[in-house]
This record gives structure tokens, sequence and C-alpha cells, in this order.
């Protein structure tokens, strides 16, 4: 069943990473230029877009790391696309630079007259600080990119050499790679996102954001799961189980992201301290508070009845639909999270710099994520579940047992 | 193929499945139907000694109550500031405990994990027995308890009317919605073994008894597919309550402004140490029963492997939790905050808090290796300091918030009384005598389940089932 990838297979790959190179490139040369024109909006808005994108590399990382512990068929299915996806982390590092060039124009406490006026802010100084901000950050990305390459290396030695033992090897990685994951992660949330507004603090936001790379990894898994498959590139068809299981997990995390969220507002507006609340307060006025009702009703309830039925979860273009519009609602997410830091007095903003950052991020890393996955086959050549994946294909097994339950 | 429960055959340990060599479908029925079959004499010697032993402390118990109500709370160390002590540490202690029968039962169902059949009926008797255990405690600590009534909303000539708005309120629905949810799915779940039971049976007043229980079931194939249809159902409705009643507890804590309470991360924290100790309580449970009863070859090593995989993977979010409780409490450069800090780690209770982590965090990083998971003694163990350490992190977070708070004027101290230790102590009387009785009057192992199991590990598909398999929807 598992063969190379076919040179058609490569070519269709290559062709579309050329597109989103070039789309990239291009938005990214007019953001440039526009940054030139609007100053201090290009760091806003390219913090908002490198958060989205962040969000989705890590989110493959993570999503690895637990594949290579559990020991699911989705995972197999899913394993190089991920891989892929995860090796962007070295772009995302070298994208970083702009930020930490846009530290000025982004974090309050870079200013000392701010740092001077609030002692709150002083106080945290210890932490939040030029030198501290940028050696934490080259730290993540040491740690991240070191998981996805042990990762990366020990899925194509067992390629070559098909030694099962390397897939306790890579257990032994990403076990303790969640740890790491999930620590520095908290880490950073706080240095990116959270210190935005320095006075702010709430142990959920890293865990809801997190939340948010298990929702926006799903959906984008489904994309590309349905992309190859409707173009013939996968060397097997998905099993409609198996289909069910992403759709189960797509809808699994958009409740679980839903749950963290209300929590963190419940207990904030339960609590009422002012040092809290104005996070919130910002994000309910001055035509925020519509973007927030439509996360409460987009973010959930569409998703979550679109994905109820057990037919959704099983219909390829069905679910593909959902999961392209989950990734929008997403984008949505992450801007509703971000900008209204920079537009405290003035209510909702968006610029013509927003969706350009985005798309320039995106192009850049799509190009590098359709690079890595036209590099190898699209499933591994040694895996003990290959065989269930042939089995579930001619339709016996596991899934059969589930057809005579109904 | 009768094999009475008593007879201890040479235990052979697997490892790599979730079934013993040589199971057919006649020996799996035999052996967990003979032991609740088996005649009081024949039943293992263990049996007879823990009920006597559960029952002594259940007396206890009652008498503890007893003096409770007569003298009222005052008997218990509880005074102001720290107005909540042990009543609700083992109330958020005991809820804990029975979330992981709840994920056992219903989320590994949804998730199509076969090797919860094993498990899965012991992990549910003992969620409601524990649910009743902390149900207790909040009614108890209301001082009166004959008004508790008062908590719900009836629209009575008095104009009492809870406050809806307050959690603890949120907490009578929560619990007492699980306790349902709870009970009908552990009982439509025994249903069709209820049947089996009548079915083999001798005594005519034994089979009347399973009889009438087993709602007239006759293992049709609409018997089997409402069933079916019925048991999903209440996974997918007991799904979202394993999150709900802990995250709602949480909420107790959180949404108040005390330092140490006032966490956003406590929702998910909470539902994970739940879910840490429920497990930790499972493995406590069945490793003597297995034993006694000798069931090495329905409850594997394999089990044992993946409950302590489970037991790890919650665990880290509990570590998770404190790592980021501490972290932000120093980043919010908040002297409350700061204070807090100071005074888990070095006040006065700092004990109790390097206690929680060398139980919680510490001593249970052993489950990263194989042959910790799979050594019983040493597994068992580590479940013991789990559940020891679960207890401290409710301590610590009641306890240790309450005692210093804003003003130092306002400070105190909290010792727990006899009174509050013997509540707590007897309070496993109530729990291990309803055990002791459900291990001796119901099956409990799901019997269909693991003959389901048996033939799926056969791989004889297609042939007549005898009974249904589960397949997962969401």
């Amino acid at each position: 069943m598992v063969s190379e990838l076919s040179d058609a297979a490569r070519g269709t790959l290559q062709r579309i990473q050329r597109i989103a190179l070039i789309v990239g490139g291009v938005a990214a040369l007019l953001a440039v230029i526009g940054g030139v024109v609007s100053g201090a909006q290009f760091f806003h808005s390219y913090l908002f877009a490198y958060f989205f994108w962040m969000v989705l590399a890590l989110g493959a990382l993570l999503v690895l790391m637990i594949e290579s512990v559990t020991d699911g068929v989705w995972g197999l299915m899913l394993r190089r696309h991920l891989e892929s996806a995860a090796l962007t982390l070295p772009l995302m590092a070298l994208l970083f630079i702009p930020v930490i060039i846009g530290m000025g124009a982004l974090y309050p406490w870079m200013d000392p007259k701010i740092v001077a006026k609030y002692e709150v802010i002083a106080l945290k100084t210890p932490f939040l600080n030029q030198t501290g901000f940028i050696l934490r950050s080259v730290i993540y990305f040491v740690l991240w990119i070191g998981l996805a390459l042990l990762l990366y290396r020990t899925s194509n030695e067992r390629d070559r050499t098909g030694d099962a033992r390397l897939r306790d090897r890579m257990r032994t990685i990403a076990g303790p790679g969640i740890v790491v994951l999930a620590l520095s992660w908290m880490l950073a949330a706080t240095d990116w996102g959270m210190s935005l507004e320095p006075e702010w603090f709430s142990s959920m936001y890293p865990v809801a954001f997190v939340a948010g790379m298990l929702v926006s990894t799903f959906a984008f898994s489904i994309l590309v799961m349905w992309f190859l498959s409707s173009r013939g590139l996968l060397p097997y068809t998905i099993p409609v189980d198996r289909l069910h299981d992403l759709g189960k997990f797509q809808f699994a995390f958009i409740v679980v992201w839903t749950y963290l969220n209300f929590s963190q507002f419940l207990i904030i507006w339960s609590g009422n301290i002012p040092e809290e609340t104005f996070w919130y307060a910002y994000r309910f006025k001055g035509g925020w508070e519509v973007v927030a009702l439509m996360l409460f009703f987009g973010h959930f309830f569409v998703p979550f009845f679109l994905l109820l039925s057990r037919h959704a979860k099983r219909n390829i273009t069905f679910l593909t639909a959902v999961a392209a519009y989950i990734i929008g609602i997403e984008v949505v997410f992450v801007f509703w999270t971000i900008m209204p830091a920079f537009h405290h007095e003035t209510g909702f903003h968006i610029h013509w710099l927003d969706p350009l950052a985005l798309v320039a991020i995106g192009g850049l890393w799509l190009a590098l994520y359709l690079r890595n996955l036209a590099s190898r086959s699209l499933l591994p050549k040694h895996d003990h579940r290959l065989a269930l994946l042939e089995q579930q294909h001619a339709g016996h097994g596991h899934g059969q047992h589930e057809a005579a339950a109904h | 193929m009768q094999s009475s429960p008593i007879d201890k055959p040479a235990v052979v340990e697997t490892t790599d499945a979730f079934l013993g060599p040589k199971q057919t479908l006649a020996s799996v029925t035999a052996k967990i139907g003979d032991i609740v079959l088996t005649p009081l004499r024949k039943t293992p010697f263990g049996w007879p000694i823990g009920f006597v032993v559960a029952a002594i402390g259940l007396l206890v118990y009652l008498y503890s109550l007893v003096v409770l109500f007569t003298v009222g709370v005052g008997i218990w160390g509880i005074n102001i500031p720290v107005a909540w002590g042990f009543d609700i540490i083992n109330f958020v202690w005991w809820i804990g405990i029975g979330h992981a029968g709840t994920l056992i039962s219903a989320i590994l169902l949804l998730f199509r994990q076969d090797w919860r059949t094993s498990i899965n009926r012991a992990a549910e008797a003992m969620t409601i027995f524990a649910v009743a255990c902390a149900g207790i405690y909040p009614l108890i600590h209301t001082g009166r308890p004959w008004l508790d009534y008062w908590l719900l909303p009836y629209p009575g000539t008095l104009g009492m009317w809870p406050q809806f708005r307050s959690p603890l309120e949120w907490d009578v629905f929560a619990v007492s919605t699980y306790a349902t949810v709870s009970v009908l799915f552990w009982f439509v779940g025994l249903v069709p073994d209820l049947a089996s039971l009548r079915d083999r049976a001798t005594n005519i007043w034994v089979k009347r008894f399973y009889g009438l229980l087993s709602l007239g079931w006759r293992g049709g194939a609409r018997d089997w597919n409402r069933y079916e249809m019925a048991s999903l159902i209440l996974a997918g409705l007991s799904t979202p309550l394993v999150l709900s009643v802990h995250s709602i507890i949480s909420f107790d804590f959180a949404v108040s402004q005390l330092p140490g309470w006032h966490v956003t991360v406590f929702p998910p924290y909470f539902v994970a140490g739940a879910v840490y100790c429920g497990f930790a309580m499972v493995i406590n449970l069945l490793v003597p029963i297995r034993r006694w009863y000798g069931l090495h070859s329905l409850i594997t090593m394999k089990h044992f492997d993946l409950m302590g995989q489970v037991m790890l993977a919650s665990g880290l979010v509990v570590a998770y939790g404190y790592v980021s409780e501490m972290f932000y409490a120093w980043y919010s450069a908040n002297i409350y905050e700061y204070f807090m800090i100071v005074n888990r780690t070095a006040g006065p209770y700092a004990w109790s808090y390097w206690a929680l982590i060398i139980f919680n965090i510490v001593i249970p990083q052993l489950l990263w290796f194989k042959r910790f998971r799979t050594n019983i003694p040493i597994l068992f163990l580590i479940s013991i300091c789990i559940n020891i350490g679960m207890w401290f992190e409710r301590w610590v977070i009641v306890v240790l918030s309450l005692h210093r708070d804003f003003l130092p004027s306002s400070w105190g101290s909290y010792t727990p009384s006899v009174w509050d230790w013997t509540t707590y102590i007897s309070s496993f009387g109530l729990f291990f005598f309803l055990f002791f009785l459900f291990v001796r009057l119901l099956p409990m192992i799901s019997m269909f389940e693991v003959r389901d199991l048996v033939h799926k590990m056969s791989g004889k598909h297609g042939a007549a089932p005898t009974g249904p398999s589960h397949g997962g929807e969401a």
C-alpha cells in the first residue's frame, strides 16, 4: 500500500507551494511597504498574524507528540502532515525577528515613562524586560525546534531501518516533550500576548490558547486530508471511521475551547477585581462586543450544532466545510484576543494590514509546509498500524463491528 | 466450566492483552457470575472480615453524625476565618474520586477503549458510593441539616429562594444531576448481567431478586438495540458531567477574591485532579479484589499499565496547575498573591504544602516507567500516595488560603477536632460498607462486555454476537 510519493502528487504539491510562496512573498512585500507608511500599525497587524500561525505550528507539534504517545490509526494518517507542519517552526523563529524589532511599538512595559508611572508594571520588570524577553524567546524556539527535529529524525530513521523500537524512542521523546511544551508555552504566551496589557494576568490564558492549538490543528488537518484525498494523492482511501475520529476530535476541542474560555470569563467577572476585569471590559465595548458575541455564537454554537450529528462527522465534504469555517473563526478569536490591547480608548479597529499580514505569514508558512510534505511519502513506511489501516480500508476489522452495532 | 471463585489458580500475569489466555464465553460468565451466586459460607475470607470492619466504621460514622446533630458544628475545628474545614475538604476529595468512574464508563466508551470493560462496573459503583459520601458533607456543613431542602428552589409560602449566582447553589444541581445520571448509567449497564444472574441462579428467591431487577430482559435483538441506544445517550450525558461537576466545585473557590482561590486555571486543573485521585482509588480497590477473587485473567497487567498512564497524564496536568498558580501569583506583582506563595511554602502550615508536592508530584513521577506501572505493590503504594496528596491539595486550598487572607488582624488558625477526624475516617466505613455489598450482590465486572471482548479477540467476526459491540458515537 505504501509507496513513495508519486511524481504527479509531488508535482501538484510543488505547484501549490509555488503559488503560496508567490502570494506570501508579494503580501510580505506589500506589508513591508505598508509598514513604512503606517508605522506601529504594521507591528500590531504582524503580531496578530504571527500569533495565529504560531498557534497552528505549535498545535501541530503538540498533536504530533500526542500522536507519538498514543496509538490511534488517525495518528498514522496525520503523522507526515503533522511533522511537516511542526517543521515550520524554524521559519516561525525567523519570522519572530520583526516582533523583536517592533517590541517598542507593541509592549507598554518597554516604555520607561509607563514603567515609572505604574508601580505594578515596575514590579514586573524582573520578568518583563527586553533582555529577558529575547533570551526566553530564543530558549523557547530552541526547545520547540529541537523537539520537532528529534521527532522528525526518528521518524526518518524508522523509515530507513524499519526498527520497531524507534516507535518507543518517539514515545520517550514525546512524553517529556509535552511537559516541556506546556511549561514553555505558559511563559511564551505570557511574554508575547499577555504582557501586551502588562497589569493583567490570568493563569488560564496560555491554556485557552492550547485549546486554540488543538482546534485549529484538527481543522487544518481535516482540510489537508480532504485536499489530498480529493486529488487522489493519498495512497489509501480514508476509512470513514477514521474520518469520524477526526470529526470527534474537532467537536470535542470546540467544546473544550468554550469551556476554558468561558471559565476564565466567569471567574474574572464574578471576582470583579478591577485589575482583571479591564481586560474583558475593553473587549466588550467600542464595537469589540460584537466580535465577542460573534465568537460566543460562532466559535461555539455554530460548530457545535453542525458537528453534533454522526453523519456530519462521517461526510468529508461537510466536515471540510466546517473545518474551513473553524479556521476562519479561530482567526477572529486571535484577533479579538490580541488587537484590543492596542485600541483601549478607540474601540474596534481593523486595518488593511491585518489581513495582509495574515496572508503574508500564511503564504510563507504554507510554502514551507508543502515543501516538507512533498519531500517524503504521505505515510510512514514502517508502522504497526499500517496493517490496521489497510484492513479498515478493505472494510474489515474495527470498522465492521461498529457497522454491526448500528 | 464450573470454577468456584475461591479456587486460586496458578497466577499467570498477562501484560500485553486485556484478557488472560484461554478465556471463553462460558468461563467469563462463570468466573464473574459465580462470585455473586456462591453461597456466603464459600465466599473468600477477606469479604466477611472487610464487611464487618466497614460496618463498624459505618456505625462510628453514624455516631459522629448523631453527636453533630445534637450538639452542632461547634464540635468541629472550624472557626472564623477558617469557616470551611474538613467538611469541605472531604466533600471535594470524595467527589473527585467519583470522577474516574464516569470517565471510564462514559468517555472511554465514546472513545471505544475496549480496556474499560473489565473495570468500568466497579469504577461506576465507586463513583456512586463516593458521591454519596461526598454529598453528605455539604449537607451537614449547613449546621441545620433538617433545613437543607431550602437549597432547592421551590415556590413555598416562606418565599425562600436560593441565590442562583452562587456556585454553592450550582453545586446542588451539579451534584444531584451527577448522582442521578451515574446511578442510571450504572443500573442500565447492569440489566443484561442481572438477567444472566437470574438465569443462572438456582435458589428461587435469588432468581426472583435478580428477575425483579433485570426488568424483564430477554436478550432479544430489540432489547440489545434499545440497550445500545440508552447507554450511548447516557454516556453522552455523563461526559460533560465529568467536566462540569468538578469545574463548578472549583468555582466555589475561584469566583471569590481570596488569593489562592481566585485562580482562573482552577476548573481544568480541578477536573484533572479529580481524575487523578479517582484512578488511584480504582487501583486501590481493584488490587485487593483481583487477588481475593483470582481475577488475574480479567483484570490484567495491561489494565494497570494503562491506568498508570492515565494517572501520569492527569497528574502532570495537576502539576502544571501548581506551577502556573505559583508563577502567576509572582507575575501578578500583587502583595496578597506574593504572600500566598510565602505562606504556603514557609508559613505555619508549610509542611502540608510540601507534603502535597511530595505525595502528589514527586512520588508519582515513578509512573513514567513501565516497570513501576506493572509492579502491583509499587503501583498500589503510589496510588495511596496520590490519594493522600490529593487530600492535601484540598487542605492547602481550603485552610491555607482562609487562615491568612488580607488583614493580619483577621488571621487565625485551624486545628481539626476529634470529631473532624472521626467524621472523615469513618466515612470510609460508609464507602466500603456499600462497596462490599456491591461486590457480593452484583457482578463487579461487566459479564456481557467481557464476553464481547472474548468474541472480538477470537477473531470470529460475523458470528451471532453474545452481546453488543460498542461502536462509539458522539
